[in-house]
């Protein structure tokens, strides 16, 4: 069919018609992701000192995974506090910092990764503020 | 063949997506005719891990000992760190003096002495220009882990003072 428009120009409109029936598997699942510290971590120290603790990031549901580990905030940013992430090696921060943004490994379901949060503290005397790392999780293919 | 149905959805959305949205219909068409391969939906899931700072109360121990020795054509300032019972360095930290010299108009001029070292040779050259005839002399312990460090109350001051002028000028121990 030829539709004209105009003078100059015409076209031809075309339409395929494919049945979406076999060989389509529509799978329902769920994902959660639980975030915590390996051990009791400690950011206690003198000003300006650097702290670091390990944590853990727990997938739970169906699916191969990655991870991206926000920038910290709260009150204890606020102060001074400088937060980063560093790549764990064995189970002790490494001098390599995480790569930003997703993680480039995909995590098989129902894996852990571990992450170094190294913090700054202030330089000035400060008591029991609190900083929160945000982490989220996306799926990838099971494939 | 593996394609990304873009967005964050759950499954629920997506059957209803498959059942009404171009976009993802094409893809899924493309995917069955393709033979092979498998469509999913990124979804997301976020948490959030707490931590608690505090910054010790504790503070840096002065240097003792502060002594001023006559060293021609200067001064010799010599000090002794803390007792170890006082002053454990902390685990990461740089321990060093921060000398402070101090000359009748005020003015200053300050120097670092990292240790093991704890002793520093003044001259003339050293002090700040024009400053007048006296000198008063001060000792601080800094611990640094990065940034501006942690320093102690001072200890001294040691007072000294210049004779001479111009270039023959040097410093001596003393009042």
């Amino acid at each position: 069919m030829l539709l004209f428009t105009g003078s100059t120009t015409a076209y031809a409109a075309w339409a395929r018609n494919v049945n979406l029936g076999s060989g389509a598997t529509i799978t329902t699942g769920s994902m959660g992701l639980t975030a915590g510290w390996v051990g009791t971590p400690s950011f206690t120290g003198w000003p300006t000192e650097t702290k670091t603790a390990v944590m853990r990031l727990t997938q739970s549901g169906q699916g191969r995974w990655q991870y991206d580990v926000g920038p910290a905030t709260g009150p204890a940013v606020t102060a001074g506090a400088v937060v980063t992430y560093w790549v764990v090696s064995g189970a002790t921060c490494s001098a390599t910092p995480l790569p930003a943004g997703w993680s480039p490994t995909v995590l098989p379901a129902g894996g852990s990764a571990d992450v170094c949060v190294s913090v700054q503290l202030p330089a000035g005397q400060v008591s029991s503020l609190a900083f929160n790392v945000p982490v989220t999780a996306r799926n990838q293919s099971t494939n | 063949m593996t394609s990304t149905i873009n967005g964050t959805t759950r499954p629920g959305r997506l059957r209803r997506a498959l059942g009404r949205g171009a976009l993802v219909s094409a893809v899924a068409i493309a995917l069955v005719a393709g033979g092979s391969g498998a469509a999913w939906a990124w979804w997301t899931a976020t948490a959030t891990v707490t931590g608690t700072v505090t910054t010790a109360s504790g503070t840096v121990p002065p240097p003792v000992n502060l002594r001023c020795t006559d060293n021609v054509p200067g001064l010799l300032l010599a000090w002794d760190p803390a007792p170890a019972a006082q002053n454990p360095v902390p685990s990461g930290a740089t321990l060093s003096f921060l000398v402070t010299l101090k000359v009748a108009n005020g003015a200053t001029a300050t120097f670092t002495v990292t240790a093991p070292a704890t002793s520093r040779q003044v001259t003339a050259s050293d002090l700040p220009n024009n400053g007048g005839a006296t000198l008063s002399v001060t000792v601080q312990t800094v611990y640094t882990f990065s940034g501006p460090g942690v320093s102690s109350t001072v200890a001294g001051p040691v007072v000294g003072h210049v004779q001479g002028n111009g270039g023959s000028r040097i410093v001596r121990c003393g009042p």
